[in-house]
């Protein structure tokens, strides 16, 4: 089993609750279930700044987050379906969530700009995040060739969200 | 007979050209691509997330779903700059000859 970076661990050391259960200790199917609930996730927050952000750019982000990560889902969905299997709940998926509703309240709470720095400033933060652990925990650790093929094409995607996230990041300028 | 193949040649050479510009992994492939007026791009997504092929600010028919895809007929001009409108870092070039 390949072991994940030190610089992973402690970006996954501060982002991931430590109830957590280790990503290189995941089979395919629970692996599966990670990235959907990640996906999950970023659609959830996604829909929460489309209903309270004003601000163009910060909008069409969120469109393109709907409607990629429920691409990808579908592609895994297809291919459990063609693999004849079921993508497996797990204690990793489990601390995404619980991590994720503490997010969304923070979010709720929001307006204006505030909003738009917290949700930008989150995903390129949850992306660099989510980003790291599949190409060094799970991408390495991945037995079915056509399920590594997936969460391959699927890293190209989420990277492309995060320099996406980054760039908006910096055209907000420095905190006040 | 000589003077005829180098006039089909010439013929050949110069006439509209079918060019492919594959959209994959969030790039267009190829970026930069040097074209003729009445030449024919086509850009096919094969990426499992759609795109857009989208030049100055014109919006509206200009999606490419996954699997899909988009023609141009080259229209004179210099050099007709494109981008995705969901990937703004996605973007590619068209240096018209």
């Amino acid at each position: 089993m390949t072991r994940p970076t030190l610089t992973l661990l402690a970006i996954a050391a501060a982002v991931m609750p430590a109830t957590a259960q280790d990503p290189v200790d995941l089979n395919d199917l629970e692996m599966a279930h990670a990235a959907v609930t990640a996906s999950n996730i970023d659609i959830a927050y996604a829909h929460l700044a489309l209903a309270f952000s004003e601000t163009p750019a910060i909008r069409e982000f969120a469109q393109t987050m709907i409607r990629d990560h429920s691409a990808v889902n579908e592609q895994v969905f297809a291919l459990a379906r063609r693999l004849g299997v079921q993508a497996q709940d797990n204690a990793f998926s489990r601390g995404l969530l619980e991590q994720a509703a503490g997010v969304k309240d923070e979010m709720s709470r929001l307006r204006g700009p505030a909003l738009d720095r917290f949700y930008i400033e989150n995903e390129a933060r949850y992306h660099q995040t989510v980003n790291g652990v599949v190409a060094d925990a799970f991408i390495p650790n991945i037995d079915n060739p056509d399920v590594r093929s997936a969460f391959e094409g699927a890293l190209t995607i989420f990277r492309g969200h995060q320099g996406h996230a980054e760039r908006l990041v910096r055209s907000l300028g420095p905190s006040e | 007979m000589r003077w005829f193949n180098v006039l089909f040649l010439i013929s050949a050479c110069t006439g509209p050209e079918t060019i492919d510009v594959e959209i994959r992994d969030l790039v267009f492939h190829p970026f930069d691509r040097l074209v003729s007026v009445g030449d024919t791009v086509v850009w096919t997504n094969r990426d499992v997330v759609p795109h857009t092929v989208t030049f100055g600010d014109r919006e509206g028919q200009d999606e490419v779903p996954p699997g899909g895809t988009w023609e141009l007929i080259v229209p004179p001009g210099d050099t007709l700059r494109y981008r995705c409108r969901h990937h703004p870092l996605m973007t590619g070039r068209l240096v018209v000859r």
